[in-house]
């Protein structure tokens, strides 16, 4: 349904302006390049499918909520210039002031000329204007839009994203724009530095975002090295395989962007990715072949009497085993093989990235999965309101342990955390406020002192005299 | 008719228990002969017995020992001398030997209905006689992933609560089934195969045959028009 | 001016209940929903299901409760009919939705004007125009599987019908082989094979999956793919009414005017709590909401509270083909023969339509087996398969006209253990239905030779209805002999509505659910206007 409308809006949006009326350097001829590298950009996944912005992005400092990037002159960037709109892209400045880099200019400094040019063209051209302010951008003191200066000093290299690798031949190349500049893939796969940046040292070596755990995806044997090249591009444009599926976040990412792109600029993808320096993830032990134990049928078929009603509708147990059946079994198998065909997956192949794997599995539980890619639409339901979260640390518990083969101990505790969703946010951004006031105080009260050293100093000279 | 019949079957693999009872056996009772049937013998843990019994009833080598453990313990109060019927059922399987259907034909008819009465509740999965429209009848519970009845049928239909695959699975023909050509279309709802544009009156043959009283569907098999 | 704990107070959580709730929590008005049983989850149903030992009883699953017995407690119904099957009415969150089938069907315009038409039974005070947007909206709320150019009529006059103001929001789910081969075979004798509108999503669908044939529709879909009032109830929670479980309204009160102003309702250890509201909506489905009229002495002025009971008659035939079918494959029964559904005698004899049943065969074939005796081994387990591969099911569902005699009654000799009384039903086959015999025989007939079958259940040795409650406070524009008018309010209390198929004037063959959903959504939106 949205992408129809998506669709109708791109065609709407074809407005045939007269020449003079069309900004310097948008060009129709380049609009639908500009119109494909959009949807490899996700711009619509932060800026919304209008592209009129609103959508809050959830951060450790606060939300942020994404502007409207729609040619309206009032509120979108219908007065920007090419080299505003360039500048905001590859420098995160944009004409009011600093971008805070929720918007992934570190990747997008990765763009050619031609290519701004093009993403240009098209929301200049190509897209609907959209009267709509959304939400300023307050965050809290001290992380003020002056304050990207000096991160952008140190942590932005105009015209290379973070983490780009070296690159042999044509096809790597082209994937290295599409994983690096493009896709942002590190701004969820990467783990981030005390100042939130992306730690190129770690890149692509997976992390925490937001209660979920965006894979390691460098062609270590941790990673996708396990993975053969026709799987990862078949998971990238389906977001499906017999390894893993995409949900959450990943799962937007594959209905709005990925499954769009070429055949060739996926397979480009997967070239890139296996020439990415190999990051090496923590594993749990695990058996070299998981064999479930055989189903204790006894053991999961307890009869009650009719007249134990109470034991019949009781629904707070915390039995992993009985949970699995009743509730996972109808779709994934009693022996949790999956469905034939697996478009219902085994869950015997549940990987065992330490505990990040458990918040995915929890994540999902808790909300299912819902992906449409073309016109095939996969759905889990979500658990959630069925099961508490007792429950579902008893259910993830049992799934990993008996089809994983890992040990796994999550807690209530453990799920309401995980399904809290919020990203490890590193100490200095924690006290941020605190830290820069305290240095305020430290140098102002260090200035006193210095006056007040040079005022006796100069007072005792005068004195001597 | 295109399903094959269910081949027969000798014992399966050796549990645990059943070799920890070979091994007493064979120190028990050297000359009996019994490499072609390994079986437990009565005198020794008799729910292996009644397992063993249900293994060679049920034609399912692989019934568990938990089930099988709540299910005895419910026909030993609903049959009576139901243990010297047991012992009774395991010496004729051990004195025939050989494949499951060797065994069963040789039974004696008291015999083969003591082996029905073990073979109902695993078919089922239920003792006793419930009841669809009253919360209170006499049936009791005993499994549901070893009831045999859906088990037979589980190549080909799904046990009903688990799944099959990808919605709309359904419309192919089932293993082992050897369709006849369809038109294309048929699978559409909105498709109609030619005929007569409205429903004919009744052949007479097969009217009389759809209304007279047949004593079994044996019977009615062999008075079908045409069969004879 | 008066202070009311809620605007609207629901009483019953079924589907009907809940989504007359909706409409008015939409409409922003402060609706309270009070259920008698509890909450139970569906895997927690599933579990049950596996470990019953009785699957074919409907209500098992949801528990026999002490303090909200259902229409399966030892006693509670005392069923004095000539028909087989008691129906199975649920009172747990969600209602007896829980446990249907999902069938869908709209009413024929010609259906809701019997007495106009063909001369017997009652007319709707309202036309099928009226309805037709609330059937829509329905439809889309649910999310009805169906195939648009279907002629429901079953004349096969090449043209969709009903009228319909939108598609059907998701296309038909898929054909199971055996109906594909009974369609081609049974074509040659003249019968048509059309889809059957139904909620077991074909896509996923509002926050559901789609169907993966699990075939346990009944008493329970296990992944919420079939809708069941549960859904609805959800929806209506998210929309901002208040659900109170374990709430056993038996006392409605009212002033010297008619008008209620409170309901009064024991919690399961009998402790009483009274709730006021500006209007009061009973939607305890076809027994409940007669019963509690009955017992408080409400809307009886035309002495039809309780009276009317219709339900469908049907008939059951089987027999095996010749060649593999394998049922069980897909859900409980799927598509429908409507070639006798509005023929022209329809006013000596009932319209009729038939469903082809799709349940796993096994059980049904073991247990016949082994009441047969005389095969153990590998012949019993050849038999068995032999027979699950070529049985086919069929039902005939049959209309009822409405009939004073036939009613549902308090049954004071049963007590719960809050010492509420039971239900008495009294019901006797019309001639009406039972002069559609000879034609089912004759087609019984047309299909062994068809299929080439050997018949295992020939119709008309026992009679059957479908677990449908319809009638019994029945809708008129005439208060001398109706219980509610077109906006389902009672004659005699202004604030009082019933949102129930107990409603129908005239109940066609067809599965009633989505009619009495369509009325919910009107009652709510009409209620929503005056509150």
């Amino acid at each position: 349904m949205r992408s129809v409308m998506l669709g109708a809006a791109l065609v709407l949006g074809q407005v045939a302006l007269p020449a003079a009326a069309q900004p310097a350097g948008a060009q129709p001829a380049l609009v639908e390049q500009g119109r494909y590298l959009a949807v490899a950009g996700d711009c619509a996944g932060c800026h919304g499918e209008s592209f009129k912005g609103g959508e809050p992005v959830a951060t450790p400092i606060g939300a942020i909520h994404a502007s409207n990037i729609t040619p309206d002159r009032a509120s979108g960037i219908g007065s920007w210039s090419l080299g505003q709109f360039s500048d905001a892209l590859r420098k995160g400045r944009a004409p009011e002031g600093h971008l805070y880099p929720a918007m992934p200019y570190t990747a997008y400094t990765g763009l050619s000329d031609i290519e701004v040019q093009a993403l240009y063209s098209y929301f200049m051209l190509g897209v609907k204007a959209v009267s709509n302010r959304p939400l300023a951008n307050d965050l809290p003191f001290p992380f003020i839009r002056a304050a990207m200066a000096p991160w952008d000093l140190l942590f932005l290299t105009e015209g290379k994203p973070t983490g780009a690798a070296t690159v042999h031949g044509e096809q790597q190349l082209r994937g290295r724009l599409l994983v690096e500049t493009l896709g942002h893939c590190s701004a969820c796969h990467s783990p981030r530095g005390t100042m939130m940046q992306e730690r190129a040292d770690r890149h692509l070596a997976g992390a925490m975002v937001a209660g979920w755990w965006a894979p390691n995806i460098t062609a270590d044997a941790t990673g996708i090295g396990g993975w053969s090249d026709k799987k990862l591009a078949s998971f990238l444009a389906t977001g499906h395989s017999d390894l893993g599926v995409a949900a959450g976040e990943m799962a937007t990412v594959v209905s709005r962007s990925l499954s769009k792109l070429t055949p060739g600029d996926i397979d480009a993808i997967v070239a890139y990715l296996r020439a990415v320096p190999k990051m090496v993830s923590p594993k749990l032990l695990r058996a070299a072949t998981v064999t479930a134990s055989p189903l204790d049928i006894a053991a999961i078929e307890q009869p009650t009497e009719l007249s134990a009603w109470q034991s019949q509708l009781g629904h707070g147990t915390r039995q992993g085993d009985v949970l699995y059946q009743s509730a996972c079994a109808s779709c994934h198998g009693a022996d949790g093989n999956g469905s034939a065909g697996l478009v219902h997956p085994s869950l015997h192949l549940i990987d065992s990235d330490s505990t990040a794997n458990a918040a995915t599995l929890v994540q999902v539980i808790a909300h299912g999965v819902d992906r449409t890619v073309g016109a095939r639409h996969t759905f889990m339901p979500p658990f959630r309101s069925d099961l508490d979260d007792g429950q579902i640390a008893s259910l993830a518990n049992f799934v990993r342990t008996e089809f994983g083969g890992v040990g796994s101990v999550l807690t209530d505790a453990d799920v309401a955390e995980i399904l809290a969703g919020k990203s490890a946010t590193p100490w200095l951004i924690r006290y941020a406020g605190p830290l820069v006031i305290a240095a305020i105080v430290i140098f102002v009260l260090g200035l006193f002192l210095l006056s007040w050293k040079v005022w006796r100093t100069f007072t005792r000279r005068l004195a001597r005299r | 008719m295109k399903q094959m019949p269910e081949p027969s079957q000798p014992l399966g693999p050796l549990t645990v228990t059943r070799r920890r009872v070979l091994q007493a056996l064979a120190t028990l009772v050297p000359a009996m002969g019994l490499a072609t049937m390994p079986l437990a013998t009565h005198a020794l843990e008799a729910d292996d017995a009644f397992l063993t019994a249900s293994r060679v009833i049920t034609g399912n080598t692989t019934l568990s020992a938990g089930i099988a453990r709540r299910m005895m313990a419910l026909l030993v109060v609903r049959i009576p001398e139901f243990a010297a019927k047991l012992d009774d059922l395991l010496k004729a399987f051990r004195a025939t030997g050989g494949t499951r259907e060797e065994m069963l034909s040789a039974l004696k008819d008291s015999q083969v209905q003591f082996a029905l009465a073990i073979a109902q509740p695993w078919y089922l999965g239920h003792v006793g006689t419930p009841s669809d429209f009253v919360l209170k009848d006499d049936a009791v519970f005993v499994t549901y992933l070893e009831a045999q009845s859906w088990t037979k049928i589980v190549h080909e239909v799904p046990r009903p609560t688990y799944p099959g695959a990808d919605a709309g699975w359904w419309d192919v023909a089932p293993p082992g089934v050897d369709a006849p050509a369809m038109p294309e279309g048929i699978k559409e709802w909105t498709f109609h195969p030619g005929g007569p544009a409205d429903i004919m009156a009744p052949d007479p043959k097969w009217k009389a045959y759809a209304t007279a009283p047949h004593a079994s569907i044996d019977a009615a098999r062999r008075a079908k028009p045409g069969s004879t | 001016m008066a202070v009311y704990d809620a605007d609207v107070i629901v009483v019953g959580s079924g589907s009907l209940g809940s989504l007359a709730a909706l409409e008015l929590a939409r409409a922003g008005k402060t609706v309270v929903i009070l259920e008698a049983g509890p909450m139970v989850p569906d895997w927690k149903i599933t579990e049950n299901f596996r470990t019953s030992a009785r699957k074919g009883n409907l209500n098992a699953p949801f528990g026999d409760i002490p303090y909200a017995p259902n229409s399966y407690t030892p006693g509670y119904l005392d069923f004095d009919a000539d028909v087989g099957w008691v129906p199975g009415t649920l009172r747990v969150a969600g209602g007896t939705s829980r446990h249907w089938t999902g069938v869908a069907w709209r009413l024929l315009p010609e259906e809701m004007k019997m007495r106009t038409q063909f001369g017997i039974g009652r007319d709707w005070p309202i036309s099928y125009d009226e309805l037709e947007p609330f059937y829509t909206a329905a439809e889309y709320q649910v999310g009805v599987n169906g195939a648009d150019e279907t002629d429901y009529s079953g004349l096969n006059r090449g043209a969709p019908y009903p009228p319909r103001s939108k598609p059907y929001p998701l296309p038909p789910e898929a054909k199971p082989y055996a109906l594909q081969r009974f369609q081609m075979r049974a074509a040659e004798r003249g019968y048509r094979v059309d889809h059957a509108p139904n909620v077991r999503l074909s896509r996923p669908y509002a926050g559901r999956p789609a169907c993966i044939g699990n075939n346990v529709c009944n008493p329970n879909c296990p992944i919420g793919a079939k809708h069941s009032g549960l859904h609805d109830l959800e929806a209506a929670q998210l929309a901002g009414a208040t659900l109170k479980t374990g709430a056993v309204v038996d006392k409605l009160e009212s002033d010297a005017q008619g008008r209620i102003i409170a309901v009064s309702f024991l919690d399961p250890n009998g402790v009483r709590s009274r709730l006021t509201a500006r209007t009061y909506v009973i939607a305890a489905h076809g027994f409940e909401t007669p019963k509690l009229l009955l017992m408080n002495g409400l809307a009886n002025r035309s002495g039809m509270v309780g009276k009317n009971l219709m339900m469908h008659p049907t008939l059951s035939m089987g027999f095996f083909a010749d060649e593999p079918l394998w049922l069980g494959r897909g859900q409980y029964l799927h598509g429908a023969n409507l070639q006798h559904r509005l023929r022209s005698d329809r006013s000596k004899v009932s319209g009729g339509f038939y469903q082809f049943m799709n349940h796993n065969a096994a059980p049904a074939m073991a247990v016949a087996l082994f009441k047969e005796g005389n095969r153990i081994g590998a012949s019993l387990d050849d038999e068995l398969r032999r027979r699950a591969s070529q049985y086919m099911a069929i039902q005939l569902l049959l209309e009822d006209l409405p009939d004073p005699s036939n009613s549902m009654s308090v049954n004071p000799s049963f007590r719960d253990s809050l010492g509420q009384p039971g239900i008495r039903v009294h019901y006797r086959l019309k001639d009406y239905a039972k002069s559609a015999l000879p034609r089912t025989i004759d087609d019984y007939s047309n299909w062994l030779q068809a299929m080439n079958a050997v018949p295992q259940e020939l119709p008309g040795a026992h009679w059957y209805n479908q677990h449908h409650i319809m009638g019994t406070v029945i809708m008129g524009s005439d208060p001398s002999d109706s219980v509610v008018d077109k906006d389902l309010r009672c004659y005699g209390h202004d604030n009082l509505f019933l949102v129930t198929t107990g409603v129908f004037p005239s109940v066609s063959c067809v599965n009633p659910t989505l009619t009495g959903m369509a009325l919910a959504i009107r009652a709510g939106r009409h209620i929503a206007k005056e509150v």
